[in-house]
């Protein structure tokens, strides 16, 4: 559900991004935010996807995925296809992001092959583990500007890159509860406004959760994040997202991102250009 | 077995083709169940499921899912030596069919599961296979839906998404045998009123007796919206009068053909609520009743609304649904209303490695009765999951679900996944 953009916009996208570099005309916080949202990141884009699941002995559990994005104007619609393993495989994932500046809540649905049945599902509550990681739902959505008031604390570098560090305090208590996040603290590639780095906080100010990005391409003139780990530094559990075969600007097809296609499954056919 | 004998000739036989992608997974679990209460096991066994898919490079695809179900306490005291046999050892295919893309259409053929509809557990929409009720409404739907053979297409129509089926052959529900924990008793309660129950007659198999069905279906924003028609034949049968060679009273199960026409809709709301609907409505719904030659057919409408909150990783859901037989008379069999409530939550935790659901059905009338279900799964690892059921039914000994001997089972489970 809210996996629909997520995944790719928000572990990947702001990676995926390329983009023009940050100039030093305009280096306040919201400005550079909204550079990383808008970002060129391709027309559509598509790419595997593994999710890994490390409980806090250090055993592993894998989990792969289609990821599948397209802009329709300034709208977005995911689809997400599990196929491995067999106990999630089928499930589906679809979902509408619209433009921040229309206010409207994603639409959502998942189909469980168990139940041969598409459910449209609330997207106002995004607090919940996707997928059973350390990555909550809210955590692979396109980043929204609008939700925070922010302000640029400093200037750090990361995973190589010299990076802006940017304050993020939520506008409402509706943020407060959509997101689950008292404060969040983003690291920000200068050159190109890709978030490398976050910290997650909550209502008593402690740091429970660290995203960092571990590897960063350059696929197709776009800076993408193939690589990123999620720490909960309370459960000491943690989860990579790794991207791999990523391409843009492939003309997927809109059948693609149709409910119809949650019933019938994704199949090599259906991607003639890519597998 | 032959059937497992012939998927696996199959999958070697197509595995060594050039252009031939193939995933063939599974599951075998081992499973005990028995009442709580009194009685012997209900189940004490094994469950093997195979799910085999095939796909050639020109968009031509095989899917294969068999089940076979072996229970050594089918046996055990319950169920008459002849019947027994048939739950001792089971069969079924889940799916077993040929599709092929055309553009955005997908066109499939052969033994298939379809749902329509956004309900949790009931079936308003969910018109299209028939239901093998051996274990009554106890399981998932999934797991007691028949995979029936029916010619499917699924693709756009304009804005719109159109899935028609055609059904060459009827079948109708699967009652539980004689004498088996969730048998329905249907024979035995003529026989105690001194009828006898003679064999049913079913449709005749040809193209002219197929059912005949269709889903438009539509999303805007917020909405999804779905029609549906379906020119179908009654799964349950309704009982005309006749007679024995020897002249004595009797009742016949007999299938009439009816039309249902429905809407069904969805809307997202603020808050984290979604409110569902579904409504059909059937002008030629078959009743059994005693006057007559003992059927009639009287309209039908049926709704369903629900209500569903998502927090964190927990789905909180709330139906009312609702039939009702316009023009009822008091000599049908059939009461003039049914109702049911349903409540149920339904989460993941642990990092996703433990699945509960709590389910609440209630149908206020009649002495129906209700049905708490409480099933959780917990993944050891990502091959193992231990499983467990506990289904509690309590009604009047007439109704819905209080008619059983036996209201209560616990159910549990060692499965492996590969």
């Amino acid at each position: 559900m809210k996996l629909a953009r997520l995944l790719l916009s928000a572990v990947l996208m702001p990676c995926l991004v390329a983009a023009a570099p940050a100039t030093g005309a305009s280096v306040d916080a919201e400005s550079i935010l909204s550079r990383v949202r808008d970002r060129n990141d391709g027309d559509d884009v598509y790419s595997d996807l593994k999710l890994v699941l490390i409980d806090e002995k250090g055993g592993t559990r894998v989990r792969e995925l289609l990821y599948l994005q397209r802009d329709y104007g300034k709208d977005e619609k995911l689809t997400l296809y599990f196929t491995e393993p067999s106990d999630v495989k089928g499930v589906a994932f679809q979902s509408v992001t619209y433009d921040e500046k229309l206010g409207k809540d994603d639409d959502q649905w998942i189909y469980l092959p168990a139940f041969r049945q598409i459910r449209r599902i609330a997207s106002a509550d995004k607090r919940g583990s996707f997928m059973g990681s350390e990555y909550a739902y809210i955590d692979m959505e396109k980043l929204r500007v609008g939700d925070y008031k922010q302000r640029l604390v400093g200037e750090e570098v990361v995973l190589g890159q010299p990076c802006w560090v940017i304050e993020r305090l939520p506008v409402s208590e509706e943020v407060i509860n959509r997101t689950g996040y008292h404060k969040t603290v983003v690291w920000v590639d200068k050159a190109h406004d890709v978030v490398l780095k976050q910290t997650y906080y909550d209502a008593k100010g402690v740091q429970f959760k660290v995203m960092t990005a571990r590897k960063l391409e350059k696929i197709q003139d776009v800076w993408t994040v193939m690589e990123s780990h999620m720490q909960d530094q309370v459960s000491r559990k943690a989860s990579s997202l790794i991207f791999s075969n990523v391409r843009y600007n492939v003309s997927l097809a809109d059948k693609l991102f149709r409910q119809a296609i949650m019933k019938t499954g994704v199949s090599n056919a259906d991607l003639p250009a890519l597998r | 077995m032959r059937h497992v004998a012939s998927a696996v000739l199959l999958t070697a036989f197509l595995g060594g083709s050039p252009g031939v992608v193939q995933a063939l997974d599974g599951s075998v679990a081992a499973i005990w169940g028995r009442g709580l209460s009194q009685g012997p096991d209900f189940e004490r066994g094994l469950q093997l499921q195979l799910r085999h898919s095939v796909e050639f490079d020109d968009a031509f695809t095989i899917k294969a899912e068999g089940r076979l179900r072996r229970n050594e306490a089918a046996c055990s005291g319950r169920l008459q030596p002849d019947s027994c046999d048939a739950y001792r050892e089971n069969f079924d295919w889940r799916e077993l069919y040929v599709a092929r893309r055309a553009g955005d259409w997908q066109i499939s053929a052969g033994l298939q599961q379809v749902v329509w509809g956004r309900a949790d557990a009931l079936r308003v929409f969910d018109l299209v296979n028939p239901l093998d009720l051996r274990d009554y409404v106890l399981p998932d739907l999934n797991d007691y839906r028949i995979a029936v053979p029916m010619l499917r297409a699924l693709g756009p129509l304009g804005e719109w998404t159109l899935e028609a089926l055609y059904l060459p052959g009827f079948r109708a529900n699967r009652y539980a045998a004689a004498g088996s924990p969730f048998d329905l008793g249907i024979q035995q309660r003529f026989a105690a009123a001194g009828i006898d129950t003679l064999a049913g007659r079913r449709p005749a198999s040809s193209p002219g007796n197929g059912e005949l069905g269709a889903l438009l279906s539509i999303t805007r924003g917020a909405l999804d919206l779905s029609l549906l028609a379906f020119s179908t034949w009654n799964d349950d049968p309704v009982y005309r009068w006749d007679s024995t060679a020897s002249g004595a009273l009797a009742v016949r199960p007999v299938f009439r053909r009816q039309h249902i026409f429905g809407g069904s809709a969805a809307l997202a709301l603020d808050g984290g609520w979604v409110l569902r609907g579904e409504a059909t409505w059937s002008p030629d719904a078959p009743y059994s009743r005693q006057l007559g030659d003992g059927t009639t057919r009287a309209g039908t409408f049926t709704g369903l609304l629900g209500l569903d909150y998502s927090w964190r990783d927990w789905m909180f859901t709330t139906q009312l649904s609702d039939r009702s037989v316009a023009g009822w008379q008091a000599d049908f069999t059939t009461p003039r209303r049914a109702s049911i409530a349903t409540l149920s939550a339904t989460g993941t935790s642990l990092s996703g490695r433990l699945s509960t659901r709590f389910a609440l059905s209630w149908m206020p009338q009649n002495g129906d009765g209700s049905w708490v279900q409480l099933r959780g799964s917990y993944k050891l690892t990502d091959l193992w999951v231990a499983e467990a059921e506990l289904d509690l039914l309590d009604g009047g000994p007439n109704g819905y679900f209080g008619q059983f001997r036996e209201r209560d089972r616990l159910l549990l489970g060692l499965r492996r996944l590969f």
